[in-house]
């Protein structure tokens, strides 16, 4: 009797104590070593006169806004062979049948990225593959090993985000037809994101330069319950059409964000536009 | 001769102690209690300076009352009301993390970022044996804080080798609310072992408020369970384990805009107590892990559905030893330590038809915080003379809150702090009350001590909590300064045959007070709301008052307590400050003849006109009440059963009392029987 009487008090006191709870970690699997393993393969083909393969890569499915295209070529008779010595060129074409027109770009710089050993630029599709109207990304390739160049064209398939992340008005100022990109965040999160826009005027059907000096005004909202979020930088001119400030998040969910246009002596070039911007 | 010594002792321990109801018997026996408190026992108050513990016995002169019922009959002590359930206490004035509130010498910190749940609604009122409210922050092993605090003392096991089991079972009905009551207490004790469980059971619908008016989300229902055994190894050692049980489901706050589906504590320890000849050993180690469901999906109109749960555990140990240096000084060393974790989130569900597939939005309110504490307090009760006693004490804490969700560091990026960096205090407390026992029958008390607390988890790390009081969402900042106090009371008790008469005038000057103030750079986040409130330090403020409490004997069988209080607290700007309580006056009178009782209850508060109009608060007119209560031996059953009948608010007034939120009216007239039987 006696003894069950302790044992029960000993049982009693370590049930207690056993009610705390306990953690088991978790480590995360070793990050991988494939360059390209973090990029989309968009596809591959012969720069015909250059010697060269183009094999294309993007951070995502090509889709109607700001792309950053990555161009790794290898040599046509030795396609293990990366060539990293060369100079590289886009030249985007949508094909409409009764009409042809480019978009903004940027070309890759004549050094290649010192993971990927691709050459990197950027396209600001400006509209998605349609029945109607297909994409061929044509890259100037100019292999320094051979000094000879040569055109590889690739049929791509272009489609339109449920969350646009490009808008395009006319100026209320001067007409001109404007394209503006939202680049970053591409991960938005709670906190504080550095944000990124690219503004592009529309010349004519194949010019598109980056436009600098205008002034935004950027305010973040969450329509569903009516509020913003604080400390929030306006995006400013950077050069080549870039500018960036910081956006933040006080939770995750559906966020717009609120965007009015004027140039640099504050004249307005338009007003209420918007990102939506959802994360989870 | 060495066992003759322990034998000695303890039988002089056990007969400081109390004996309890449910252990009638005559004979003479050894009840070992660890409650000691060698101090002047008067009708179950004990008065130490300025400090009071109540045994709950003394109070409850109705079964079935709800602890914040009995909390609130309490001397300087009112409660904030957001609900019918788990009302938060405050003392003088001050409230959450000015004070202490602990149950056995336990730290628990609520896991509700809305205080839904003070620490006092984890024990339930069978199982509460006495409070001890006390304005001296260093007593009773108590962590930093300005206001002092409430340490609730539950039951214990009984050892009792003369009738191994005893207890008592009772049911009870409340027809306001439909409320049913049930609970029982068993106790199995014999000379070495002992084992007590307790159970409470509550259940309300909504009441209804004077004049017939039913007040929605009034609902809860709420189930206690305590289980505690005691073991003496040898005749110097007790041995204790304890474990508490608490649920509450379908709590309703209707000054809130969300209801609690679930709250929860699960309350463990294990102790150890050694009484050597001239000092004694206590050591503690404990835990508790709290849980807080907070959702609208009860409600009617929500412009958006929400759920916030939060939790908290925390883990401790202390000790505390006592002994004699000479004569004159009885020396208490204290060392403390304890480990917090608290977090919340909160989800929203949009419910814009045109966009059904916008996600949940989520956000965290407490971050992840980790808080370690460690204090060393040391006290000497230093005896002048025969008269006069000097208890002075010093304490100093160091505290460390860390962040450890990364997304919970994100979010004040966004308020532009960096939350990696850990917020360190380091706390020092002082306290000296000086007790001249002038006669018999007068005992006079001075009491002075500097206090610093640091900031609460939500003043240091909330983000966006809504108060439904002032109609803001509030902001922590984690490099808020310490707040500190100087404080002061003196007051006499007179006591002279079977009268007591207690006053006691207090004056707190605070600096560095930390306060919500309107930040208008900062946009609202819960719909409807009127902005943010970011916590600061303001320079300065102040709380003072008074305590009168007569207790005497009218017409030679009529028990007559009087009680009257105020408080008056200012910013440094003069304006008021918030949750202040008026002046007030409760009256008892009891009646008992054999062990029949009758009780009629009259309490009368002032209006409060000096409302702080920036908190949300309001002028609220005065109002009295009068309860009647009483009480009857039965028998039924062979047992001895009692039965007692009361009307709580007897003339159905409309009132609500100036720290209820958002003036929800008071439950009106209600009837309440509870039927008791012992064994
Ligand atoms: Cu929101
Ligand atoms: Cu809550």
């Amino acid at each position: 009797m006696k003894n069950f009487k302790y044992i029960t008090f000993l049982l009693f006191a370590i049930a207690a104590f056993t009610l705390g709870s306990c953690k088991k970690e978790t480590t995360d699997p070793p990050t991988p070593v494939d360059p390209f393993e973090n990029l989309t393969y968009i596809g591959e083909t012969q720069a015909v006169g250059a010697g060269a393969i183009a094999k294309i890569y993007a951070e995502e499915a090509l889709f109607v806004g700001y792309n950053r295209i990555y161009v790794a070529l290898y040599d046509s008779a030795n396609p293990q062979t990366q060539l990293t010595d060369g100079h590289v060129t886009f030249n985007p074409m949508m094909d409409m049948g009764m009409m042809q027109h480019s978009c903004p770009f940027e070309d890759p710089s004549t050094t290649v990225e010192p993971n990927t050993k691709a050459f990197k630029g950027s396209i600001v599709f400006i509209m998605p593959t349609t029945p109607t109207g297909s994409w061929t990304l044509n890259v100037n390739v100019h292999n320094h090993a051979i000094n000879k160049m040569g055109v590889a064209s690739l049929a791509i398939n272009v489609v339109e985000k449920a969350e646009p992340k490009l808008i395009s008005f006319v100026s209320d100022f001067d007409s001109k037809k404007l394209f503006v990109t939202l680049i970053e965040p591409t991960e938005p999160k709670v906190g504080i994101n550095d944000i990124t826009f690219g503004i592009y005027e529309k010349q004519s059907m194949m010019s598109f330069p980056a436009v600098d000096g205008y002034m935004m005004e950027m305010e973040p909202e969450m329509p569903s319950m009516g509020h913003g979020s604080p400390n929030n930088v306006n995006p400013v001119s950077k050069g080549n059409g870039m500018y960036t400030g910081a956006v933040n998040f006080t939770m995750t969910g559906y966020w717009k964000i609120n965007l009015d246009f004027k140039t640099s002596s504050g004249d307005t070039i338009k007003l209420d536009q918007f990102f939506d911007v959802t994360f989870q | 001769m060495k066992n003759l010594i322990q034998i000695t002792i303890i039988v002089t321990i056990g007969m400081f102690l109390h004996s309890y109801g449910y252990t009638q018997e005559s004979t003479a026996k050894i009840i070992i209690n660890d409650s000691l408190k060698s101090a002047i026992d008067l009708e179950g108050v004990i008065i130490i300076g300025d400090s009071t513990s109540s045994k709950t016995e003394d109070f409850k002169s109705v079964e079935g009352q709800r602890t914040d019922e009995i909390i609130e009959d309490l001397q300087g002590v009112n409660i904030i009301r957001r609900g019918n359930y788990a009302a938060e206490p405050t003392f003088r004035g001050m409230s959450s993390g000015q004070l202490s509130m602990t149950i056995d010498g336990m730290k628990i910190f609520g896991a509700c970022t809305d205080k839904m749940d003070p620490v006092s609604s984890y024990v339930s009122s069978n199982n509460l044996e006495s409070i001890t409210v006390s304005s001296n922050n260093n007593h009773a092993c108590q962590g930093s804080n300005i206001g002092g605090g409430f340490d609730f003392q539950t039951k214990q096991a009984q050892f009792n080798s003369h009738k191994e089991i005893s207890g008592s079972a009772g049911i009870g009905y409340q027809t306001n609310g439909n409320g049913r009551l049930a609970d029982f207490n068993v106790n199995y004790g014999d000379s070495a072992w002992a084992l007590n469980l307790n159970a409470n059971y509550q259940k309300f619908d909504n009441y209804k408020a004077g004049g017939g008016q039913t007040i929605k989300y009034t609902q809860f229902e709420k189930v206690n369970f305590a289980l505690s055994s005691n073991w003496m190894p040898s005749n110097t050692e007790i041995l204790k384990a304890q474990f508490i049980y608490d649920d509450a489901y379908n709590v309703g706050y209707p000054a809130l805009p969300m209801d609690v589906s679930f709250a929860g504590g699960r309350i463990y320890s294990l102790s150890y107590k050694k009484y050597f000849t001239n000092s004694t050993l206590f050591l503690k180690a404990y835990g508790n892990n709290i849980t807080h469901i907070m959702d609208d999906t009860k409600r009617e109109f929500v412009p958006m559905h929400m759920d916030m749960p939060g939790k908290s555990d925390t883990y401790g140990v202390f000790a505390k030893s006592e002994f004699n240096i000479g004569e004159r000084h009885q020396i208490l060393i204290n060392p403390d330590y304890y480990y917090n974790v608290s977090f919340a989130d909160m989800k929203m569900y949009p419910n814009d038809p045109n966009r059904p597939e916008e996600p949940v939005m989520y956000m965290i309110t407490w971050p992840d915080v980790r808080r370690h504490s460690g204090s060393l307090l040391i006290q000497d009760r230093f005896t002048i003379n025969s008269q006069t006693e000097l208890k002075y004490s010093g304490k100093i804490e160091y505290v460390t809150s860390k962040i450890f969700s990364e997304f919970g560091i994100q979010q004040l990026e966004v308020i532009g702090k960096d939350g990696n960096i850990p917020s360190t205090y380091i706390l020092g407390n002082g306290n000296a009350v000086l007790t001249y026992q002038m006669n018999k029958s007068t005992q006079l008390f001075g009491q002075i001590g500097y206090a610093e607390r640091q900031p609460t988890v939500s003043e240091g790390f909330g983000y966006y909590l809504f108060n439904s009081m002032d109609g803001y969402d509030y902001i922590g900042i984690p490099d808020l300064r310490k707040e500190t106090a100087l404080k002061t009371s003196i007051g006499f008790n007179w006591q002279k045959d079977k009268t007591v008469l207690e006053t006691k005038i207090y004056h707190y000057q605070f600096q560095d007070y930390i306060i919500g103030i309107v930040d208008s750079t900062y946009d609202g986040m819960t719909i409807g709301s009127n902005g943010v409130k970011v916590y600061e330090n303001i320079p300065s403020a102040s709380i003072s008052g008074f305590e009168v409490k007569l207790n005497t004997t009218l017409f030679k069988t009529v028990r007559f307590q009087n009680q009257t209080q105020f408080t008056y607290g200012i910013d440094h700007q003069n304006n008021p400050l918030q949750m202040i309580p008026p002046l007030q006056n409760a009256s008892k009178f009891g009646y008992s003849y054999k062990q029949v009782k009758i009780q009629l209850e009259a309490v009368i508060a002032a209006m409060q006109n000096n409302p702080r109009i920036d908190a949300g608060e309001t002028t609220t007119p005065s109002y009295g009440i009068i309860n009647i209560s009483g009480q009857a031996p039965i028998k039924l059953l062979q047992q001895s059963t009692s039965i007692s009948v009361s009307i709580n608010n007897l003339f159905d007034s409309n009132y609500w009392d100036h720290l209820d939120w958002n003036s929800i009216p008071r439950p009106g007239r209600s009837f309440i029987v509870n039927l008791r039987m012992r064994f």
